[in-house]
């Protein structure tokens, strides 16, 4: 409807209605065309608003995003560069623990190749140079060393290696001048830049001089042991000095390299022309053209090594073995030492090759130095300073006891405790002079004498056992002793006597008991007639022959056993008084 | 600090005192007898400009007083030219002359600068402005130097420089 309008009335007509109020019917095709695109715009603006949905598509494309522009160009790393190394001060910071876990697996195996490495490179080196050392060859190395300046170990290795690209000089090849430069590690290069010209100079003179086509190049140049190989490339040659004898494979190498760095480095060897500053070649491109081989290490050299290690072993053998056997030596001593009584061991150590001792020794304990004689050691390389002290150990106590008590054979000391007991037999004056000494013997507090028995009263006692044994016999039905007895009385009283007199000197009181007995023959009242009466006779008979009276007393056998007996025995008591 | 390289030859007649000229300038490592085997000796004379180092390899060509014997490789990759006369001499003006020509035919047309050499000897001077201008030279920048005062040479090498930085 509103196409029609349109079609129908001319465009001015059309304007005047719009002026005039058509306004509302402008807005209404307005809106009836472009709404849903309004709609769809409005859409999109909250969608771009929202910072939600922004991130949301971020996220989607950012992968993609990162993966296509990486394999363009190293722009990306570089912005990253900054960035990443932020992040991880960032994250040592807030906890190092996370890059620790996560660089842990590759340090260690990379520490370790590394150490490897160079042990062995040290291993090689301390290899070859003992090799040389010790032979004809290293000394002749030597000589030459001091006479061309250069350092031993550089004509070592100018010498055993079959052959080492020693210089590498990237030439410009218009200009002669040097683009870069690299030495094999010991090698001093005499102003590079200037000799890169020269020998563009040498190429352009040699190339004058003997008709050769204007594109040819110097190939090499040779002196003595010394190579220089050059390789041309359109914009830029390398020239490589090398000291032996080089295989083809080495050109093929630096023909590589040229390769490389005009793939690489095309463009930039043509500015360098007109602007003279020097880019930075590829990292590796030029170490490739830097190789070297050795000689085959033959296998004899191992030897030396070994005998010098041996050696050196026996050497430290020699002086290590005896110092270490004579240390055990002493420490076998200082245990002896711990472990003997009467000795308390102090300080031990080696004071500048002698050993030295402190401690306390009982004056009744073994010779430290006795031992120390024989533990082997030599008592010259020993300063022992021993202080006196007194051990309070039992059997020490008891020597000196034994020293100051002098007991005799039949009487034995022991320490219970802090208490002397002294046991055995010993004179009634030994207990006594044992009373007042006793205690003055260090670690003795108390003295105990209730095991030991007077030696006065043990003979007695003997002596009452000896007489014990004798009896006399009756006949039947008789008071009267079998003949013959007089003479054994008498000796019996004199024994006797003895007895008491001894009992009386040791203040022990005596009493003698006559025993009277009889058979079963007869009856009681007679047989106990009997028993007085031949008890009383003895009695009798002994008083007679001068016994003491108050101290002999006439018996009869009480007890119920044997009847059999027509005898008197006796019975000896003897107490303390 | 950054180091630009350039090549620039030395060129000139015979006997103009260019090798004296600059022996003190610069840094030697070959001696002057490859100019009389190969025909050219290579020096380095490092020149300062703000932060830049200049080293110009120097290559000091044989003197030649025929053109024919002057070896047009060692002209290739040139970026600049030093001419040495001698100013007792007015040939050697004309030689230079020659010289120019060939070096331009050969490289093109690059920085380049005349000294005019022996300064120190005024009375037997013989080039003035207008033999100069009558050589032909009158564009070429133009240094008096002395050999034996060293009169002016460092000033010649920094003006040379200034030139071939701004080519």
């Amino acid at each position: 409807m509103d196409d029609e309008l349109v079609r129908e009335r001319p465009a001015p007509v059309a304007d005047r209605e719009v002026s005039r109020g058509g306004g509302d019917r402008w807005q209404e095709l307005r809106d009836l065309l472009v709404t849903p695109e309004q709609d769809r715009l409005r859409a999109i603006e909250r969608r771009l608003a929202s910072p939600e949905v922004n991130v949301e598509e971020v996220a989607r494309v950012l992968p993609e995003a990162i993966t296509r522009r990486s394999a363009a160009d190293g722009t990306l790393g570089l912005a990253l560069g900054p960035v990443v190394g932020e992040a991880i001060s960032a994250s040592v910071r807030r906890d190092p623990q996370p890059l620790i876990d996560a660089i842990f697996p590759v340090m260690g195996p990379a520490i370790r190749r590394a150490i490897a490495n160079a042990l062995s490179e040290l291993v090689q080196s301390i290899n070859t140079t003992l090799e040389h050392t010790v032979s004809m060859r290293g000394l002749a190395w030597r000589i030459e060393a001091m006479r061309t300046g250069r350092s031993f170990g550089e004509v070592v290795l100018s010498r055993s290696l079959l052959y080492r690209v020693e210089q590498l000089f990237l030439i410009h090849r218009e200009s002669g001048l040097l683009i870069d430069h690299r030495t094999a590690p010991g090698v001093e290069a005499l102003a590079p830049d200037m000799v890169a010209s020269m020998m563009t100079a040498l190429g352009d003179f040699a190339r004058d001089s003997f008709h050769v086509g204007q594109q040819q190049g110097l190939d090499s140049i040779a002196l003595g042991d010394l190579t220089v190989w050059v390789e041309s490339g359109p914009g830029a040659l390398l020239a490589a000095a090398i000291r032996g004898q080089p295989p083809l494979s080495v050109r093929l190498a630096m023909a590589q390299t040229v390769e490389a760095l005009h793939l690489a480095h095309a463009g930039e060897i043509e500015r360098f022309g007109a602007t003279g500053v020097a880019f930075a070649v590829r990292d590796g491109i030029l170490e490739r053209a830097i190789v070297s081989q050795a000689h085959a290490a033959p296998r004899r050299s191992r030897w030396r090594t070994w005998l010098l290690a041996a050696v050196v072993l026996a050497s430290v053998g020699w002086c290590a073995v005896p110092r270490v056997l004579e240390q055990r030596r002493f420490e076998g001593y200082l245990d002896q030492l711990r472990r003997e009584p009467g000795v308390v061991l102090g300080s031990a150590g080696r004071e500048g090759g002698r050993f030295v001792l402190t401690g306390l020794r009982d004056p009744l304990a073994r010779d430290p130095g006795a031992l120390a004689a024989a533990a082997g050691l030599d008592s010259s390389t020993v300063d022992a300073k021993w202080e006196s002290y007194i051990a309070l150990r039992p059997d020490f106590v008891v020597r000196r006891a034994q020293a100051l008590l002098v007991p005799g054979p039949a009487t034995t000391l022991r320490m219970a405790g802090d208490t002397l007991v002294a046991e055995g037999v010993a004179s009634a004056s030994w207990r006594g002079e044992a009373q007042r000494l006793a205690l003055a013997v260090a670690g003795v507090t108390a003295l105990q004498l209730t095991g030991l028995a007077d030696s006065a009263t043990v003979a007695l006692r003997a002596a009452a056992d000896s007489l014990e044994v004798v009896s006399f016999d009756f006949p039947t039905g008789s008071t009267e002793p079998v003949a013959g007895q007089q003479p054994r009385v008498a000796a019996l009283a004199g024994r006797l006597r003895t007895l008491l007199t001894d009992a009386a000197s040791a203040n022990l009181a005596v009493r003698i008991d006559l025993i009277g007995s009889a058979d079963s023959v007869g009856s009681e009242a007679t047989n106990a007639v009997l028993r007085r009466g031949r008890a009383s006779r003895i009695r009798a008979a002994l008083v007679a022959s001068g016994v003491r009276p108050d101290l002999v007393v006439a018996t009869s056998d009480t007890s119920t056993s044997s009847r059999v007996l027509r005898q008197v025995r006796l019975r000896i008591a003897i107490d303390e008084r | 600090m950054a180091l630009v390289q350039k090549k620039v030859c030395m060129l000139g007649a015979t006997a103009v005192g260019k090798t004296s000229l600059v022996r003190r300038f610069v840094e030697s490592v070959f001696s002057e007898k490859y100019q009389a085997t190969i025909g050219v000796k290579i020096d380095r004379k490092l020149v300062e400009v703000g932060d830049t180092t200049v080293s110009l390899l120097l290559w000091d060509l044989q003197g030649e007083d025929e053109i024919e014997r002057v070896r047009l490789s060692y002209l290739r990759g040139a970026s600049g030219f030093i001419y040495v006369a001698d100013g007792t001499r007015p040939e050697t003006l004309d030689t230079v002359r020659t010289l120019r020509a060939v070096a331009e035919a050969t490289v093109g047309d690059v920085p380049s600068l005349l000294f005019l050499n022996k300064s120190d000897l005024a009375e037997g001077w013989a080039l003035d402005e207008s033999a100069i201008a009558a050589s032909g030279l009158g564009e070429l920048p133009t240094i008096r130097t002395s050999a034996r005062t060293g009169d002016q040479v460092e000033v010649g090498f920094q003006r040379l420089v200034q030139q071939l930085l701004v080519s």
